[in-house]
């Protein structure tokens, strides 16, 4: 069994901050396929995305001296990672600014390759999900991105995005009241069974 | 139950809400059952706090186990290049202050020349950097332009026109604007002329062709076999021309990483062929290679190369391409 991998968070982050390699790798291993998956729906673009990844963790290890001490590393890693990539995309491609980037959010579009199967009829509500979440605005598009494909509770959530707690509720509430129509038939049929 | 549920915050939170919903736990659901029937004004909020929790089911797709491998792979290569960078004693260049003076001392030493040694100094004072292989330079120019030197490369200028440099090798380029005058800043290679006036560019004239990339602000590249003889590069595009084939080979939009990396240590390479790599290599550490592979010449490699510790560099081809690297003399002989 390697080294950290029973450790707590917090101890994993302070191996690392001492400049510890097996906490380098052990972190890398474990978050390095998440932020990718991330990066890469943000920014449709798989290359950029592990260029952006590489400088990301270079820069973490560079200046690990200077973060700070956490508890959960999940969702301080995307936070800092979606800093970096916003700072990233500004300085390398010549097409967005930063202000507009953190005003409107960056362009998600999901496909129905994106959603699991988990129902007979599913394909059918799949096709009816996917053009319904694309109607979404990009911010309220990344928070049901954080909230189900990353499992990021909403406190997590609100502190990757920089907003309130209420504000994220919010957002996935608009979100969900537009998706009642094909998931309430979900709830309604679970009801059913179990009532 | 005696909690009030008045907003969706109160669903969400509550322990057996979330179990009910998400664990399906069939003690909740009598309790939900029930209290669904006292408040059946709750439904729609108790609904659309069970979709926020059970949300959207979607399909996870991570990179592969391998792919993370080489990733993590090479962020060590790029840590031990940047280590080995800061244990190289760190060349400091003068503040404009003592550039001023060497300046007037050049400007002297000049007049000295002209008046007494007139028959043997016709041509005006060259000044000359240069960088061995595997060397890596910061200048500031008199203007106060800054110039970061790559490996294996000379910049040149005659001291009364520190504005207008000749480069061998390859350069990144931070060319402070004189608005007062207007006065362009001018790179000349073997290829092209690089015309420019207040930005920051690279430019690499190896491999008899030269290659532009524009980070910001404007250049105008001349003395080329175009229409016109010059061409207007935007910021974020890449320019290669060849003198010899008179023609621009390459003209694209390039990211700045791919382009510029070498300053931070690092060569990256985007899906290119071990013949290019090579190139680059005997280009920056000055050794020669013996090709005798050749399976591996489709091979193609996206990543990074120290250019300041050879000893990785090679490490990081062999196990890349898969390749046998054997040392004979002065030649690298490369075999399957």
């Amino acid at each position: 069994m390697p080294k950290y991998e029973n450790h707590t968070d917090f101890y994993l982050w302070k191996g690392f901050k001492n400049g510890d390699k097996d906490a380098l790798n052990v972190i890398f291993r474990r978050y390095y396929p998440l932020l990718y998956s991330y990066g890469s729906k943000l920014t449709q673009d798989k290359i950029l995305t592990e260029d952006c990844l590489q400088d990301f963790f270079l820069y973490l290890y560079e200046h690990r001296h200077n973060l700070k001490d956490v508890d959960t590393i999940k969702p301080y890693l995307f936070k800092a990672f979606r800093n970096r990539l916003f700072k990233y995309l500004k300085a390398n491609t010549n097409l967005v600014s930063l202000e507009t980037i953190e005003k409107n959010g960056l362009p998600i579009e999901f496909s129905a390759e994106d959603l699991m199967i988990h129902q007979e009829n599913a394909q059918l509500q799949n096709a009816q999900i996917v053009p319904l979440l694309n109607q979404l605005t990009n911010k309220q598009k990344e928070l049901i991105y954080l909230k189900y494909y990353n499992n990021l509770s909403i406190t997590d959530i609100a502190e990757v995005v920089g907003i309130s707690y209420q504000g994220v509720l919010n957002g996935l509430s608009k979100t969900m009241k537009k998706l009642r129509k094909v998931l309430a038939f979900a709830l309604v049929s679970m009801l059913f069974i179990l009532f | 139950m005696k909690k009030e549920f008045t907003n969706l915050k109160d669903f969400i939170k509550d322990v057996s809400f979330n179990r009910w919903i998400l664990e399906k736990s069939e003690k909740d659901s009598l309790i939900w059952e029930e209290w669904l029937t006292n408040h059946p004004e709750k439904k729609e909020l108790l609904e659309d706090a069970a979709n926020i929790l059970m949300g959207i089911q979607f399909k996870v797709s991570l990179p592969t186990p391998s792919k993370v491998e080489s990733e993590l792979e090479l962020l060590h290569l790029s840590i031990a290049a940047k280590e080995a960078a800061y244990k190289q004693p760190k060349q400091i260049f003068g503040s404009l202050r003592s550039n001023r003076i060497w300046a007037v001392a050049a400007a002297i030493a000049l007049i000295v020349a002209t008046t007494f040694m007139m028959p043997y100094f016709l041509q005006d004072t060259i000044i000359e950097h240069q960088t061995a292989f595997g060397e890596f330079k910061e200048l500031q120019l008199p203007d106060g332009s800054k110039v970061a030197l790559n490996a294996n490369s000379t910049l040149k200028y005659e001291a009364n026109t520190p504005r207008k440099v000749w480069l061998e090798g390859e350069a990144f380029f931070e060319v402070t604007k004189k608005t007062d005058t207007g006065e362009n800043f001018q790179v000349l290679t073997n290829d092209l002329t690089v015309k420019v006036l207040g930005t920051t560019f690279n430019v690499n004239s190896r491999n008899e062709q030269t290659k532009v990339f524009l980070e910001e602000g404007k250049v105008i590249l001349e003395g080329i076999a175009v229409a016109q003889n010059t061409l207007e590069m935007i910021p974020g595009e890449l320019v290669r021309y060849s003198k010899k084939d008179k023609k621009i080979i390459e003209k694209r939009e390039a990211k700045a990483l791919e382009n510029i990396s070498w300053r931070n240590g690092v060569i990256r390479f985007t899906e290119v062929p071990l013949s290019t790599v090579l190139k680059e290599i005997t280009a920056i550490y000055g050794i020669q290679f013996d090709n005798k592979s050749n399976n591996s010449t489709d091979k193609r490699f996206s990543g990074g190369i120290p250019n300041n510790n050879l000893t990785i560099a090679l490490e990081t081809l062999k196990e890349i391409y898969g390749i046998e690297i054997e040392q004979q003399d002065a030649v690298y002989i490369i075999k399957e």
